[in-house]
């Protein structure tokens, strides 16, 4: 008994002095760094931290990753717990939300109107709410198909290569039902015309949807001007004709499948593929197949959603000079063109195209010439995590046979009462 | 003297209390605590990004329980579950108890496989089956295809989607029925069995008279935690189906967390969860009711 009680005494005893020789010795800050478990983001990131870490020797920091699925959720309990990262990487879209709710820090201060003209407007847009700066761009984003270049050579078609020739969806659903091989005719193909690493998100498949409605139509806008409804915006006529192409896809003409499997298009089991930029960094891994990029198919109009991640300091971080001071370092100039490089991504500054003449060059070329013709941010709403949520749902659910109509009405009676809490 | 046996006494309070405390303290600080704390949030409008706290009294509760079809869906799709899950496991789960108490060689490797789901983690069997599942991937369609059978959404047909969650979970979970059914079996003395089979008793006259009512306490055990259990599934269609397709794997845990963490109503989310609680509490009860009444009568 008086061992276990010396022991415990002893442990205790080492637990109290191990804290004040912590602090005594620390001047320096730690820094927490929440960001996304994907690569090639990890290898860029921790490249640009790396050379941060070195540059401020007093300042460390920890950095924390979790999947897309997860990223949200982790902000939402460590924000509840009062205990947030200082530096997080957010959806842009979100920015809205999180600014919403006090969630983030206001930029404004640590950047000039000089330092702010560099970045892409429709980014900066993204990254502000009601006029403030709460989120910065770590890249933008544009969605092109990827094709299989034997598989469409086998099937004598030659993919267009210039926006001015894009495919509509209908075209293109003919040279799909081409290039998707079901040799035993069991409605199950060896391969699929068409796979979407984003999965029935609004993200991409939305793109459909928008295309289909001229700029500052009801289906086009999907979300009433105020923010405070969707009914006429979400069941428009022109949502409903794609919404239906949609599903037909899936379960009429069988080109695309309900469930993907982890790369599919580079493992030969499906003939294109929509992926932004990213997936021309991504076919390094790949050397055995032969790919090239087409513009996304569209309905009426070229559209592509545009947005991607961007880095953001919590409200509540006790550090906030260090936590500014490494967010400007992770989108500076310098590391706006290192992320670029490494992940192949369409930068978000302007000077980082001036110094990577890669992306004038096909194929990086038509991903940035997607974004400036053809990008157009998602609808900016703080209820955006609960528009988008339902939105997916109701795109996985009618590409999985739900009546279209009923869904849509559903969703529209569902975002409605969420868009009546901000 | 007096004062030795105090002291002494009193000695084996603190060591017990020294085995007891830990658990004690973790029950408390990550059960209790979290459950005193839903039941208070429960009455509030509380958004889980802001710090803002409006006070409802019972307006969740009543929205929930008047308005919320989805919830009332999820109660529809969690109750068929448990009840599909407590019959098939235990009676599986009972099946294989008297497979394996026989004493064959290599009985204990057979054993030891039934189990080996239950210590695996939830999340990387729920993945492994995903793939399993995979409507052109997996290894079950591939197998089925042997057979002449078109393959199956298994998960994104609404009509297969809920029973392939469940033949996974009773798959993964039916080793601790088992183990428990057989501790059971094997605490009744073979000497019943042979004075039934001199008194002329057939195999299954043996089984309803002697096995049957010595198992109660063991059933019992078992049916009251696979119920509990069921009611809180959660992992498996969270990483399956996220609640689809069209809704026919919402269950009600599932429906908790999504208006928690996508809609960031953790109020409202709070009361769900209280129902919740008091609905396995009444279930419980009552089944541990029915299960007595039958010893006693």
């Amino acid at each position: 008994m008086k061992r276990i009680v010396a022991v415990t005494a002893m442990v205790l005893l080492l637990c109290l002095t191990g804290v004040p020789v912590a602090r005594a010795q620390g001047k320096n800050v730690e820094l927490r760094f929440l960001s996304l478990m994907r690569e090639p983001n990890i290898t860029a990131e921790d490249t640009i931290i790396k050379k941060f870490e070195e540059k401020h020797p007093n300042i460390k920091v920890s950095v924390e990753r979790v999947p897309f699925n997860e990223l949200f959720r982790k902000i939402a309990t460590a924000v509840a717990s009062g205990d947030p990262p200082d530096v997080m990487l957010i959806d842009g879209p979100l920015t809205s939300s999180y600014a919403f709710h006090g969630v983030l820090l206001p930029l404004n201060k640590y950047y000039s109107a000089d330092d702010l003209s560099d970045f892409l407007p429709s980014s900066l847009m993204e990254g502000t709410y009601k006029g403030t700066l709460y989120s910065v761009p770590q890249s933008q984003a544009a969605l092109a198909l990827f094709y299989n270049t034997e598989m469409f050579k086998k099937a004598g078609i030659q993919p267009p290569k210039d926006l001015a020739e894009a495919w509509t969806w209908p075209v293109a659903l003919e040279m799909l039902k081409k290039v998707t091989v079901d040799s035993n005719n069991d409605g199950n193909p060896e391969v699929w015309g068409i796979s979407d690493p984003y999965e029935h998100s609004f993200f991409s498949a939305g793109q459909l949807i928008r295309s289909n409605a001229a700029p500052g139509s009801p289906a086009f806008e999907l979300l009433s001007d105020d923010g405070t409804t969707v009914s006429g915006y979400l069941d428009a006529p022109e949502v409903i004709e794609a919404m239906q192409f949609y599903q037909d896809m899936h379960l009429k003409w069988k080109v695309k499948p309900q469930k993907e499997t982890q790369d599919m298009f580079w493992n030969g089991k499906s003939a294109t593929m929509i992926r932004s930029a990213i997936g021309v960094g991504i076919a390094k891994n790949y050397p055995n197949i032969s790919w090239s990029v087409t513009p996304l198919p569209y309905f009426k109009i070229g559209f592509t959603h545009s947005g991607a991640f961007h880095y953001a300091v919590a409200a509540k971080t006790k550090h906030p000079d260090e936590a500014a001071l490494l967010l400007k370092f992770l989108v500076d100039k310098e590391n706006a063109v290192t992320y670029s490089q490494i992940t192949a991504s369409l930068p978000a500054r302007k000077s980082a195209y001036a110094r990577l003449p890669v992306y004038d060059a096909f194929p990086l070329s038509l991903f940035r010439q997607t974004l400036a013709q053809w990008g157009h941010p998602r609808p900016r709403t703080p209820a955006y995590r609960e528009y988008e949520s339902i939105l997916t749902e109701t795109i996985r659910n009618i590409a999985q046979g739900a009546d279209v109509r009923a869904s849509l009405k559903s969703a529209v009676a569902r975002i409605n009462m969420e868009l009546k809490k901000y | 003297m007096k004062l030795t046996r105090l002291t002494r006494r009193h000695k084996t309070y603190f060591t017990a209390a020294l085995f007891v405390t830990p658990v004690v303290l973790g029950i408390t600080l990550f059960k209790i605590v979290p459950i005193i704390s839903a039941l208070r949030v429960s009455f509030f409008d509380y958004n889980l990004l802001s710090e803002m706290k409006t006070y409802l009294g019972l307006e969740n509760y009543r929205l929930a329980v008047l308005y919320d079809t989805r919830f009332h869906h999820s109660l529809l799709v969690t109750l068929v579950f448990a009840v599909c899950k407590v019959a098939i496991q235990v009676a599986l789960g009972l099946a294989l108890a008297m497979v394996v108490r026989q004493k064959i060689t290599g009985i204990g490797a057979v054993r030891s496989m039934i189990f080996v789901p239950v210590v695996t983690s939830m999340v990387v069997v729920a993945t492994v089956w995903n793939l399993i599942y995979h409507p052109t991937e997996g290894v079950l369609n591939s197998i089925l295809s042997l057979f002449g059978v078109p393959p199956k959404g298994f998960l994104i047909n609404p009509r297969y989607a809920l029973p392939s969650v469940l033949a996974m979970t009773v798959w993964k979970d039916v080793g601790f029925t088992m183990i428990i059914l057989l501790s059971g079996l094997q605490s009744i003395p073979e000497t019943y069995y042979e004075a039934a089979a001199i008194d002329g008793a057939s195999k299954i006259q043996s089984f309803r008279h002697i096995t049957l009512p010595l198992l109660r306490p063991a059933l019992m055990y078992v049916i009251v935690t696979i119920t509990v259990f069921s009611f809180q599934v959660f992992t498996p269609v969270y990483i399956m189906t996220q609640g689809g397709p069209l809704d026919s794997t919402r269950v009600v845990a599932y429906n908790i967390y999504e208006n928690a963490f996508v809609y960031m109503k953790m109020g409202y989310a709070s009361a769900l969860s209280v129902m919740l609680f008091a609905i396995i509490l009444v279930i419980s009860l009552v089944q541990m009711r029915i299960v007595r009444g039958g010893e006693s009568a």
